[in-house]
């Protein structure tokens, strides 16, 4: 019996609960099966009667013998032998139960051996695995398979596994890892650039995002995986990418990126991405977008479109405590270009702010370097301007990005080459009431 | 008064067919199930307060297990979508009140009886754990005619293990319609 409904209903219906059930429900077939399941009875029924099946054939595997097996062979009758070979194939069953049970117990132990190496950290990175957690990952810790993230605005974190391929992950980022049999990483969410050292035939690395398989053999590349969008760009080598909406297969070559959204009418081929212009202005006659941090206000009779500052986690002082700035995070955008501005060393960048408590502001940039590999991060203090004062209490600021100081040197160790890919402007940790009603970086002061 | 260990794993036992397939529904590996059920059943006799009623026990049991299988999907498949848990309350509503033994007998009976062509797609899908994708490679057919013959031959074998424990024992043989 079928669940009621017209056939064409249930026929569709069956057929989401079967893609369910394989792990293969599309994110835009999710309402459509819960419909069908909140709404008619027959259907709830049917599926539990189809995991009681599944349950009970479970149980019935476990209780096979191997001449119950369809592909096995029947086994003699032991006693057909003289009573030393029963003793001997007795002893053989035995020694065989020993050796499956270490097997059933060598693949745990194997579970917790290490597969990576810290070799670069800032900012907040946690390892999770199996229930045990550990926050502050530092420099050297050898983590086994498990979660990785790295949870703060500012943070980054690398990680080397034996045969020398790296993982990269920038703030905000978290990845499930493995290496049994293969390299497994699922991108629950981030930016993440890979050097991925030749791997054994028939076991590339793969990658796992919500809308996209990637499957690596040895090359360089750098991605940016939200829930509805990937975006892969090549730097080295061939990378495979399967969009998951439509099975789609392409294959990326060097200096290319494709997008894989779960929207199966959109493009999926490779481009050259194109570097970002020198010259940005941000947009605050909008909402902050959902990959940005900050609290849009529109415009008033009295004041123009502003962002307040929200507080943002920006890595754990010594003692574990987590450390909260107050700030405006702009990142790039989804598209094959996750940086949004180049910049150079006659970039400046032009803020008008006012804020409640008159403290300096710290812009902290994250650069990537053309191909998306990090860069690195830089940083520079706005002293608070007691005279400059505009009507409603807004200030200028002009800062030239060549006065930035570098904190922390990837492939790049200077402004000039680099693409902005994250801006944090902060008040550390003050909740200073900053609001931002202008946000650009030019190539001349804004005010010439 | 509390629970004794040996009323505590009666208890699971009688509950074991529900929980295992509410926990089936989120993991959808029936060993990965029967784990779930195991760990929650060894928390429930070295849990330290005390069960006071057998409801208590199959509430925590049920809440602890599905709990178990939500962390198991974070950690062996980050991308699956989960069951909703109001939905999951929904389906496992339906569930009957007959003891497991003659279900499990009927089941036998009914698998047994149906064509060598179908026990196959049941034996790749339910006893290897095999992936549907998997299933259609090793039979030749593409993967949407999986998924309509299993669906089929559930609804089949559904009809077929109700007559059984209905007493009818001319029961239909199910999955004649799979091709």
């Amino acid at each position: 019996m079928t669940p009621e409904g017209n056939e064409k209903t249930s026929a569709r219906w069956t057929e989401l609960a079967m893609r369910y059930l394989d792990g293969r429900l599309a994110p835009s077939e999710v309402e459509e099966f819960n419909a069908g399941l909140r709404d008619d009875p027959a259907a709830q029924a049917w599926l539990w009667d189809v995991a009681q099946q599944a349950t009970t054939m479970g149980d019935l595997a476990r209780q096979r013998t191997p001449s119950e097996m369809t592909w096995l062979p029947s086994l003699p009758v032991v006693g057909m032998f003289p009573n030393w070979v029963q003793g001997f194939l007795a002893f053989a069953l035995l020694l065989a139960t020993m050796v499956a049970t270490a097997a059933v117990f060598w693949p745990r132990h194997n579970a917790l051996a290490t597969i990576v190496t810290v070799t670069q950290v800032t900012g907040d990175a946690r390892w999770t695995s199996g229930g045990q957690v550990r926050s502050g990952v530092a420099l050297g810790d050898k983590l086994a398979a498990g979660t990785l993230a790295v949870l703060d605005e500012t943070g980054s974190l690398e990680v080397q596994f034996d045969d020398g391929t790296s993982l990269s992950l920038a703030s905000n980022s978290e990845v499930v890892v493995s290496a049994d049999p293969q390299k497994q990483i699922h991108v629950n969410e981030g930016e993440l650039f890979f050097s991925v050292a030749p791997q054994p035939v028939g076991k590339p690395m793969v990658l796992h995002t919500a809308t996209a398989d990637i499957e690596v053999l040895g090359t360089e590349f750098a991605i940016n995986a939200q829930r509805e969008q990937t975006v892969l760009k090549v730097d080295r080598g061939c990378v495979r990418v399967r969009r998951l909406a439509d099975g789609r297969t392409v294959d990326v070559a060097e200096k290319q990126a494709i997008v894989a959204s779960l929207d199966a009418a959109t493009p999926f081929r490779p481009s050259s991405p194109q570097s970002p212009p020198t010259d940005w202005q941000h947009d605050i006659t909008e909402p902050v977008a959902s990959t940005s941090r900050g609290e849009w206000l529109p415009a008033s009779a009295d004041d123009p479109a502003r962002i307040h500052a929200v507080p943002c986690l920006a890595g754990r002082a010594q003692e574990g405590r987590a450390a909260i700035n107050y700030g405006v995070v702009v990142r790039g955008l989804f598209g094959s270009n996750s940086t949004f501005v180049s910049l150079t060393n006659e970039s400046v960048l032009h803020l008008r702010y006012r804020m409640k408590t008159p403290v300096a502001i710290i812009a902290f940039l994250c650069a990537k370097i053309p191909g998306g590999q990090f860069g690195a991060n830089f940083e520079v203090t706005i002293p608070w301007q007691k005279d400059a004062a505009e009507p409603g209490e807004w200030r200028s600021a002009d800062v030239p990005l060549s006065k930035c100081r570098l904190l922390r040197a990837g492939c790049a160790q200077a402004i000039d080459g680099t693409e902005l890919g994250t801006l944090f402007i902060n008040s550390t940790l003050f909740d200073a009431g900053l609001e931002i009603s202008e946000l650009a970086i030019t190539q001349v002061s804004a005010r010439n | 008064m509390a629970l004794s260990q040996e009323e505590i794993v009666r208890a699971l036992f009688r509950a074991r067919s529900r929980i295992s397939a509410s926990v089936w529904l989120l993991v959808r590996d029936a060993q990965t199930a029967e784990d779930i059920f195991q760990d929650t059943s060894i928390k429930a006799l070295t849990k330290g307060g005390p069960f006071e009623t057998i409801g208590h026990l199959q509430s925590w049991a049920q809440l602890t297990a599905k709990r178990g299988a939500i962390d198991w999907l974070r950690h062996h498949r980050p991308t699956w979508l989960a069951i909703d848990g109001y939905l999951l309350e929904l389906v496992e509503s339906r569930a009957g009140n007959r003891p497991e033994g003659p279900r499990v007998d009927a089941l036998r009976a009914c698998l047994e009886s149906i064509p060598q062509r179908s026990r196959q797609l049941l034996e790749l899908r339910y006893f290897d754990a095999r992936p549907c994708s998997e299933v259609a490679e090793k039979l030749g057919i593409n993967l949407p005619a999986v998924y309509q013959r299993l669906s089929r031959l559930h609804s089949a074998l559904r009809q077929c293990i109700e007559q059984h424990l209905a007493g009818d024992n001319t029961a239909p043989q199910p999955g004649t319609e799979a091709r």
